[in-house]
C-alpha cells in the first residue's frame, strides 16, 4: 500500500475488521528471498571485536515508496578489511527482498558495526553511513538503489576508530542532517586481548580495562561536507567512554535534540542541547546515567516511547545478564525516574543479555509493546555458570495495563526459538499496517518476522514530510501525536535507534477497537523547527503528511 | 567478621543471628518440624505445611570442613569438597544444600536452586532444614523467577516469623511487583525485627533505603529523602543509597545537595573497591558489561 497524503483521497482503508488483541507473528525468512548469514569473525568468538555483531539499516534506497534494508556486514580477525561485504536488499513487496548489492555501487568489506540513515546533501534521498572499526564510510545515495562512496569528499573517515552506532539529526538548528558517532575502544585485530576470568570462566576481556574511544560529532557545513566539533562541541568533556548506542531527540523539553548515549559499563551520557552546536552531559542530573541503585550498566538497546502517554519521551535501555533491562519515564521536572520495577520490565530480563530494542503496539490494542532482542557475549554461558545461556529467545513484554508482561506461547516458535541475536529493525515492511521486524545476530542467518495481525482498521502509519527543510525531509526530531477517542498516542522521529541500526522514519500507531462511529484520527505534529500542525487522517491508512509552509503553520 | 555478614555479604539483607545460630552450628541433629506460625503479615506470609521428617542419614565427616570453608569464604574450595562428598553420599541433604550455598556464594543462582530444590525434597532432617526456603527464595529472585522466590519466601516467614531478610525480601519482591501497600509493610516488619542494635545498622540501613524507593514510587520525595538519609547515616558506605539521595536530589532540583551525594556515593564506592581501575588483563572484574 502505497502512501497517500493527508490532504488526498486515502488510499487503502481496509475495511473494519476483526481487532487481535494478541501478538501474533511467524518467521518468513525462507521465503523473504534473504539468505544471508552475517559474519562477526570466528565461531565461537574469542575477541571483544567479535562479539558486537552488525546494524541494519532502513531505508528506502531506491525511491519506490518502500523500505529496503542494508546489511553493514563483519569480517574476521585475520582479514578485517576483507570481510564477505555489505548487501543491500530491495523491498520487491509482500515481504520478498532481492539482493541488489551487486548493481548498488556498494563494494565495502571492512569490518562493520553500525548504520545511520539520512539525506545529508538534501537530494532527496536516503544516505548512509557505516560505523566502522576503522575508518567509517559514508555511501551517497545516487537512485534506483545505486550508492558511490564520498567518504573522503565529504571530510569524514580520518579517525580510525571503532564505531558502533551513528545517528543523523539537525543538531544546530540549520536543517540539515549533522551525525555523531558513538566509538567504543581500541582494539587492533592483530593483536588478541588475553582473555579475563570472570566468575571462575576464562572469558572474552573487555571493555573494563581498555582503552576507550571518544565519540564523534560531525557538523554538516550544508555543501556536501561535515566538519569535526568533538572538541569544540563539549562532547568530549566527559572523558571518553564504550559507546555503544545512540538516540538523538528532544528530551529536555525544549525543542532542541539531544544526544543520549548508552555506554558499556559505565555511566551514559546525556548531551543537552545548549544551541550553537554545544552540548552539556548532564546524564547524572537527569537520570539516566545510572540505574536506580546507582549502577553504571551495560546500555546496548535502546527504545524511546511513552509509557505514561503524557506526551513525554521515555527511554528503555537492554543491558547485560543478571543485570535488568532499565526504564526511564520522564517527569514534568526534566528529570528520568527510573521507574523499571514499577512497569514490570525487570525481572523478566534477569536471565538476559538484551541488544536491539523498541517499543511497538505489535497487537494494535492502542498501547505499545517491548520487543527486544537476546543473546550472550561469552560463548561459555550456561545456567549453570553465569545463569543464563549463549544462546536466548526474545523477550517480547505486552502492555497489560499498567504493566508490562513477557510473551510466552509455545504455538509460535519465534519466540522460543534461541539465537545470539544483536540488531533488529521494526517497521510495516510489507505495508498491511502492522509492524514486522528483520533480526541479525553473530554468524547467523538474518531472520524476518512477519506480524500476522488480522487486516483491520485498527492503525496508523504516519511519514513525514518537510518540504521547507528538504536537507531533513523526514523530520528527524519531529514529535507525532494521533488522537484517537479520548486517548493520545505520541511518537518521536528520531536520530539512532534500537541497537546499531535506525529507527524507521515512518511511525506506527495502533489504535484499538475504533470509537464509534471514528473512521479518522487526529494528527498533531510537532515539526523540528517547533512549528506545529494538525491534520486528520483515514484509520488503517498509510499517510505521510507534509509540513505545512511557515506562514501556513498553525 | 560475624557470621551473618561472610554468608550474606552478597545479599540485600542478612538473616538474623538467631536462624545462622542453627544454620551453622555444629550439632547435626534432626530438626524438629515446626509447626507453622501465626503470622501478623497476612498479606505476605503464608503457612508451611507441617513437614514430616525422616531419620537423619549418617553424616559425612567432611561436612564439618566444608561448613568451615564456607564460613572462611572459601566458596571454591567448598564447593569442592562438596561435590566430594555428594558423589559419596549422593542423598545427603545436608550436602546438597551447603553446596547450594556455597555455589549461591559465587553469584550461580541457577546452579544453587535444584540443589537446595533437592535438599528440601528429601526429607531428610538437618540442621539448617528450616533455612533452605529462605536460600531457594533469593536465588529464584536473582534468576528472574519472582513467582517462586515470593512462595519460598512466605514459607521461610510462616515458619521463621523472626526472619527479617525475608520480610525484606518480600518487601523488594512487591517492589517489583507494583505492590506500594504490601512492600511497605513487609520492610517495616523487617526494620522492626531487625530493630535499632548498631550491630544491625547494614541491614537496617538497607531496609530503610528500600522503604525509600517505595516513597519515591509514591512521588513522596520528601520522604524519601529522609529515609535515604537515614539509611547513608546508619551505613555511609552504602553507595547506593547515595546514589539513591542524589537522584531525588537531582529530582527536586537541588544540583549542589546531589553532587554531594554523588561524591559521597564515589567515596563509599572506593571504599567498597567498586571503581578502583582494573589494569590487568588476568583480574577478574573488567569482563564486559559486568553488573
Amino acid at each position: 500500500m502505497a502512501f497517500v497524503t493527508a490532504s488526498a483521497v486515502c488510499f487503502g482503508v481496509t475495511s473494519l475488521g476483526a481487532i487481535g488483541s494478541e501478538i501474533v507473528m511467524r518467521d518468513v525468512t525462507a521465503t523473504s528471498g534473504i539468505d544471508f548469514v552475517t559474519t562477526s569473525g570466528r565461531d565461537p568468538s574469542t575477541q571483544i571485536l567479535e562479539v558486537k555483531g552488525g546494524g541494519i539499516a532502513l531505508l528506502d534506497a531506491d525511491g519506490d515508496g518502500d523500505l529496503d534494508l542494508f546489511f553493514p556486514n563483519g569480517a574476521s580477525l585475520d582479514a578485517p578489511m576483507r570481510g564477505p561485504g555489505a548487501r543491500l536488499y530491495e523491498n520487491l513487496g509482500g515481504l520478498h527482498f532481492r539482493d541488489i548489492t551487486s548493481t548498488s555501487g556498494i563494494d565495502h568489506h571492512a569490518w562493520s558495526f553500525g548504520c545511520a540513515v539520512g539525506d545529508y546533501d538534501a537530494d532527496g534521498r536516503d544516505d548512509i553511513y557505516i560505523a566502522c572499526a576503522g575508518a567509517d564510510r559514508l555511501f551517497r545515495n545516487l537512485g534506483g538503489g545505486r550508492f558511490v562512496d564520498v567518504t573522503s569528499a565529504a571530510g569524514l573517515g580520518n579517525e580510525a576508530l571503532w564505531g558502533t552506532s551513528a545517528a543523523f539529526a539537525d543538531l544546530d538548528g540549520d536543517h540539515d542532517l549533522d551525525l555523531y558517532v558513538a566509538n567504543y575502544l581500541a582494539c587492533d585485530p592483530a593483536k588478541p586481548i588475553p582473555p579475563a576470568h570472570f566468575r571462575g570462566l576464562e572469558v572474552i576481556n573487555g571493555p573494563r580495562g581498555l582503552e576507550a574511544h571518544p565519540d564523534l560529532l560531525y557538523e554538516n557545513l550544508g555543501n556536501g561536507t561535515f566538519a569535526n566539533r568533538s572538541e569544540s562541541s563539549g562532547i568530549r568533556t566527559p572523558a571518553a567512554s564504550f559507546g555503544l548506542n545512540v538516540a538523538i531527540l528532544d528530551l529536555s523539553g525544549d525543542g532542541r535534540p539531544d544526544i543520549f548515549v548508552g555506554n558499556d559499563s559505565r555511566s551514559n551520557f546525556l548531551f543537552e542541547n545548549q544551541g550553537g552546536m554545544q552540548f552539556k552531559e548532564v546524564g547524572a542530573q537527569r537520570g539516566v546515567a545510572t540505574n536506580l541503585e546507582g549502577a553504571e550498566q551495560a546500555t546496548m538497546g535502546i527504545a524511546v516511547g511513552d509509557v505514561n502517554g503524557d506526551g513525554r519521551a521515555d527511554l528503555f535501555t537492554t543491558n547485560f545478564s543478571d543485570d535488568t533491562n532499565t526504564l526511564f519515564v520522564s517527569s514534568e521536572r526534566g528529570f528520568f525516574d527510573d521507574r523499571t520495577a514499577q512497569y514490570g520490565v525487570g525481572v523478566p530480563s534477569r536471565p538476559l543479555c538484551g541488544w536491539a530494542t523498541a517499543f511497538i503496539d505489535l497487537d494494535h490494542d492502542g498501547d505499545e509493546d517491548l520487543f527486544i532482542v537476546n543473546g550472550h557475549v561469552y560463548p561459555q554461558a550456561t545456567r549453570a555458570t553465569l545463569n543464563s545461556e549463549y544462546l536466548q529467545p526474545l523477550l517480547i513484554m505486552s502492555r497489560q495495563g499498567a504493566r508490562f508482561a513477557p510473551v510466552a506461547d509455545p504455538a509460535q516458535p519465534w519466540l522460543s526459538s534461541v539465537h545470539r541475536d544483536r540488531s533488529a529493525v521494526f517497521a510495516d515492511l510489507d505495508h498491511d499496517g502492522d509492524q514486522d521486524a528483520v533480526v541479525t545476530g553473530l554468524n547467523q542467518s538474518v531472520r524476518v518476522l512477519e506480524n500476522t495481525h488480522p487486516a483491520g482498521n485498527d492503525w496508523v502509519v504516519v511519514a513525514l514530510d518537510d518540504a521547507e527543510h528538504p536537507a531533513n525531509r523526514h523530520a528527524i526530531g519531529a514529535r507525532i501525536a494521533v488522537k484517537s477517542g479520548d486517548t493520545t498516542q505520541y511518537r518521536w522521529i528520531i536520530g539512532g535507534g534500537p541497537f546499531q541500526s535506525n529507527q524507521s522514519f515512518e511511525a506506527h500507531v495502533g489504535l484499538g477497537p475504533p470509537p464509534t462511529p471514528e473512521t479518522q484520527v487526529d494528527v498533531t505534529v510537532r515539526w523540528p523547527d517547533g512549528v506545529e500542525s494538525s491534520s486528520t487522517i483515514p484509520r488503517g491508512s498509510r499517510t505521510v503528511v507534509r509540513r505545512p509552509t511557515t506562514a501556513g503553520a498553525k | 567478621m560475624h557470621l551473618i555478614e561472610w554468608i550474606h555479604g552478597w545479599q540485600p539483607l542478612a538473616l538474623c543471628a538467631t536462624v545462622l545460630g542453627g544454620l551453622w552450628g555444629c550439632a547435626e541433629s534432626a530438626v524438629v518440624a515446626k509447626k507453622p506460625q501465626p503470622v501478623d503479615q497476612g498479606v505476605i506470609a503464608t503457612e508451611q505445611p507441617q513437614m514430616q521428617v525422616l531419620a537423619e542419614p549418617v553424616l559425612h565427616p567432611n561436612l564439618s570442613i566444608a561448613a568451615k570453608l564456607l564460613r572462611s569464604g572459601q566458596f571454591i574450595d567448598a564447593e569442592i569438597v562438596l561435590r566430594a562428598i555428594l558423589l559419596e553420599q549422593p542423598e545427603c541433604a545436608r550436602a546438597e544444600f551447603l553446596l547450594g550455598v556455597a555455589v549461591m556464594k559465587q553469584k550461580k543462582y541457577a546452579l544453587a536452586r535444584p540443589l537446595l530444590e533437592s535438599s528440601l525434597a528429601r526429607s531428610q532432617g538437618f540442621a539448617e532444614r528450616s533455612q533452605v526456603d529462605h536460600f531457594l527464595g533469593w536465588s529464584c529472585y536473582y534468576i528472574g523467577d519472582l513467582d517462586s522466590s515470593k512462595r519460598h519466601f512466605q514459607a521461610h516467614v510462616g515458619s521463621n516469623p523472626t526472619a527479617d531478610d525475608s520480610y525484606f525480601a518480600l518487601g523488594v519482591i512487591a517492589i517489583d511487583e507494583d505492590r506500594a501497600g504490601d512492600a511497605e509493610l513487609a520492610l517495616q516488619r523487617a526494620i522492626e525485627l531487625i530493630g535499632p542494635h548498631p550491630a544491625r545498622s547494614r541491614d537496617r540501613a538497607k531496609a530503610l533505603a528500600r522503604l525509600g524507593d517505595v516513597a519515591v514510587r509514591r512521588e513522596m520525595l520528601d520522604e524519601a529523602l529522609g529515609l535515604y538519609e537515614e539509611a547513608a547515616q546508619l551505613w555511609p558506605d552504602h553507595y547506593e543509597v547515595w546514589g539513591k539521595l542524589a537522584r531525588v536530589y537531582d529530582a527536586q532540583g537541588r544540583a549542589s545537595e546531589a553532587q554531594a551525594a554523588r561524591l559521597n556515593q564515589q567515596a563509599a564506592m572506593e571504599r567498597a573497591g567498586r571503581v578502583a581501575p582494573v589494569p590487568s588483563t588476568e583480574e577478574s572484574g573488567n569482563a564486559q558489561g559486568t553488573p
